[in-house]
């Protein structure tokens, strides 16, 4: 049972901190009132029946008060110890009640004098033995369930019973003895009580009730110390006051524990309230905090779109700067041609002006694409191919393109572009004599993923025997084919089976 | 209305440009009766020349663009009008629609495209 609570001790400190109750002060006050109140019976010798029963009455109502605090705080707080203690007092209350009320006129069947010694000085002995029993029982039961709590209420009830007897047997007065003491039989009560304020004080330092209680008990054991001195009022020999002394203890130790429970409760409420207003605040504070974030994000969400937008626009000028430098070459170009009366050197300038439009057709390809970076190579390589054939004039031509889907970029599109250009021109010039025939140009992907660029013609090829007069052309066409291929990272298989057939093979990852 | 010259107008802020175009068309056996730069000047020499055809840049020096020219043209001289623009644009290609474009070549444009498109506005100019 020690065990269970080592995780209590730790908590002293947390516990001097929020306790919210002063424990010692409680205590003084405590004590003065009970030193003032002592001061005043004994030096004024009070020993009236009256006052007796307005005590008997104070230490019932202020034990049943304890109680109903105590039942209280074990629901609220789930405590098992205040429960049990609740449970104690009750009792505890109960018993006193039986001293009240045992020694009325009205309700004795013996004379006054006789019931004061029978019954009055004959319960005082079990209600006191039974409270400091039940109160330090209460704390070896704490961490057991509460559903014993019943078990012991019969238990101390049972006990009270067996002191009642064993009480109303033995003698209540004896001439003094050692230390002058009158009482013997309840000289256990006060050695009861210290027992339990040193146990409370030490078992359950973080607990306010427990706190509480052990302060009481320290009043209790100086407030049973005076009954041990008690005598009949009618001995010659007798201090008068010392019995009353100790039942005004026994009720400033009773008040000393309303007081503090009465002030834990107040604390807890006081506690809980800070602790709203402080998650109250916590949770302005990060709405706040939230509202601020959000607003950063926001801006700088704005920021970044603006930056993009920014980059867009710059992207778009650029590549239109680009197409009409282009434009601007195939100018003079298509000038300078104008002023050339060799058909060769005319038509060397008509392969230039061809492959000016495909480096402008990727520009033109990458403004209207919606990231500005890639665009699908299909529509691009039908408007190139058919722009070739249109140019030549040879309207006897049918061209057939074929390509997948493929988003590309600059770096890829460009030299493509390129090589579709040299390719199809390759063919109209050397394959087609008399008219009419077919290109067909294809771009697909190969079962191993790699890409694959096709252009065919069903003419007669490069074998021409009239083909001699362009070889300085075709010779810039080679070299141009040779060098895009190997910058595409390809191979080109040219073979002629009724026709020539380019093969291009893309290396696996080479794509875009 | 009096009938419009057999004509081409070129407008183009780039000079290389409309003079490779200017080749162009008189390669295709056309006369090019003025060049302009400006929106203005274009209006002004379409009223001067009364071109059957104009060749159109969108962007063009100064304030006003092909499409604020073209519309003037429309109004007063009516020629077939042909936009040549560099840009795809949706805000550029809203703006041609507005306006009364016989068609629209984007940069860059090939020799047929333009031939043919020439040919078929000379055909339309004849028979209006």
């Amino acid at each position: 049972m020690l065990g269970g609570h080592v995780l209590a001790s730790s908590s002293a400190d947390a516990y001097s901190i929020i306790a919210g109750v002063d424990f010692g002060k409680n205590l003084a006050i405590a004590f003065i009132m009970f030193a003032l109140g002592a001061a005043g019976i004994l030096i004024w010798q009070v020993q009236s029946p009256i006052f007796h029963t307005i005590l008997d009455t104070s230490a019932f109502l202020a034990s049943g008060l304890v109680a109903l605090l105590l039942w209280d705080i074990s629901k609220r707080t789930d405590q098992p110890l205040a429960w049990f203690l609740a449970i104690a007092f009750g009792v505890v209350a109960a018993a006193e009640l039986v001293h009240t009320l045992i020694a009325l006129e009205r309700l004795s069947w013996e004379s006054a004098a006789e019931a004061e010694i029978r019954w009055r000085a004959g319960t005082w002995g079990p209600s006191a033995y039974v409270a400091a029993a039940g109160v330090g029982a209460a704390l070896y039961l704490r961490s057991r369930p509460r559903r014993l709590g019943w078990i012991f209420a019969l238990v101390l009830i049972l006990l009270y019973a067996v002191l009642f007897v064993t009480f109303q047997l033995a003698p209540r007065y004896l001439l003094p003895g050692f230390l002058g003491i009158t009482r013997p039989t309840l000289i256990g009560v006060p050695f009861l009580w210290a027992a339990v304020a040193l146990a409370y004080w030490r078992l359950e330092r973080s607990s306010q009730v427990a706190r509480a209680v052990a302060a009481g008990a320290a009043v209790m054991t100086v407030a049973h110390c005076f009954m041990l001195f008690s005598q009949p009022a009618d001995d010659p020999t007798a201090i008068v006051g010392t019995g009353m002394v100790a039942h005004f203890g026994k009720v400033a130790a009773d008040l000393l524990l309303l007081l503090s429970l009465t002030q834990i409760g107040a604390a807890d409420t006081a506690r809980r309230l800070r602790a709203e207003a402080e998650l109250t605040q916590l949770n302005k504070n990060l709405e706040l905090r939230i509202d601020e974030r959000t607003g950063e994000l926001v801006a700088a969400n704005t920021r970044l779109s603006q930056a993009l937008e920014q980059r867009d626009l710059l992207l778009r000028e650029v590549y239109h700067r680009v197409k009409n430098n282009l434009q601007v070459i195939d100018g003079i170009v298509t000038l300078q041609s104008q002023r050339l009366a060799d058909p060769d050197a005319k038509l060397a300038l008509k392969g230039l002006r061809r492959r000016l439009y495909a480096l402008g057709l990727v520009h033109q390809q990458l403004m209207s694409s919606s990231d500005l970076k890639t665009f699908d190579v299909s529509p691009f390589l039908k408007e190139l191919s058919e722009n070739i054939i249109e140019g030549i004039g040879r309207r006897d031509i049918s061209l057939s393109v074929q390509a997948i889907p493929l988003d590309v970029g600059l770096d890829f599109a460009i030299p493509l572009g390129l090589l579709v250009t040299e390719l199809v021109t390759n063919s109209l010039k050397h394959a087609f004599p008399e008219g009419k025939g077919k290109i067909e140009v294809v771009l697909d992907r190969r079962k191993d993923g790699s890409m694959v660029l096709i252009v065919s013609d069903n003419g007669t090829g490069y074998d021409m025997p009239e083909a001699s007069h362009k070889e300085k052309a075709s010779g810039l066409g080679t070299t141009l084919i040779d060098g895009l291929v190997s910058q595409l990272r390809a191979v080109i298989n040219v073979r002629r089976m009724n026709g020539t057939i380019s093969e291009v093979l893309f290396a696996q990852d080479e794509v875009s | 209305m009096t009938a419009l010259e057999k004509a081409v107008l070129i407008v183009e802020d780039e000079h290389l440009i409309a003079l490779g175009l200017s080749a162009q068309i008189q390669e295709m056996g056309l006369p090019v009766c003025a060049t302009a730069d400006t929106a203005e000047s274009a209006v002004a020499q379409a009223r001067m020349h009364r071109p059957a055809i104009i060749l159109m840049d969108v962007r063009l020096r100064g304030e006003k663009d092909g499409v604020d020219a073209a519309q003037a043209i429309y109004e007063s001289v009516g020629s077939k009008i042909i936009f040549i623009t560099g840009s795809r644009e949706q805000k550029t290609i809203d703006r041609i629609s507005q306006d009364h474009a016989f068609a629209t070549l984007f940069k860059p444009v090939s020799d047929l495209q333009l031939e043919t498109k020439v040919h078929e506005a000379m055909l339309a100019a004849d028979q209006a």
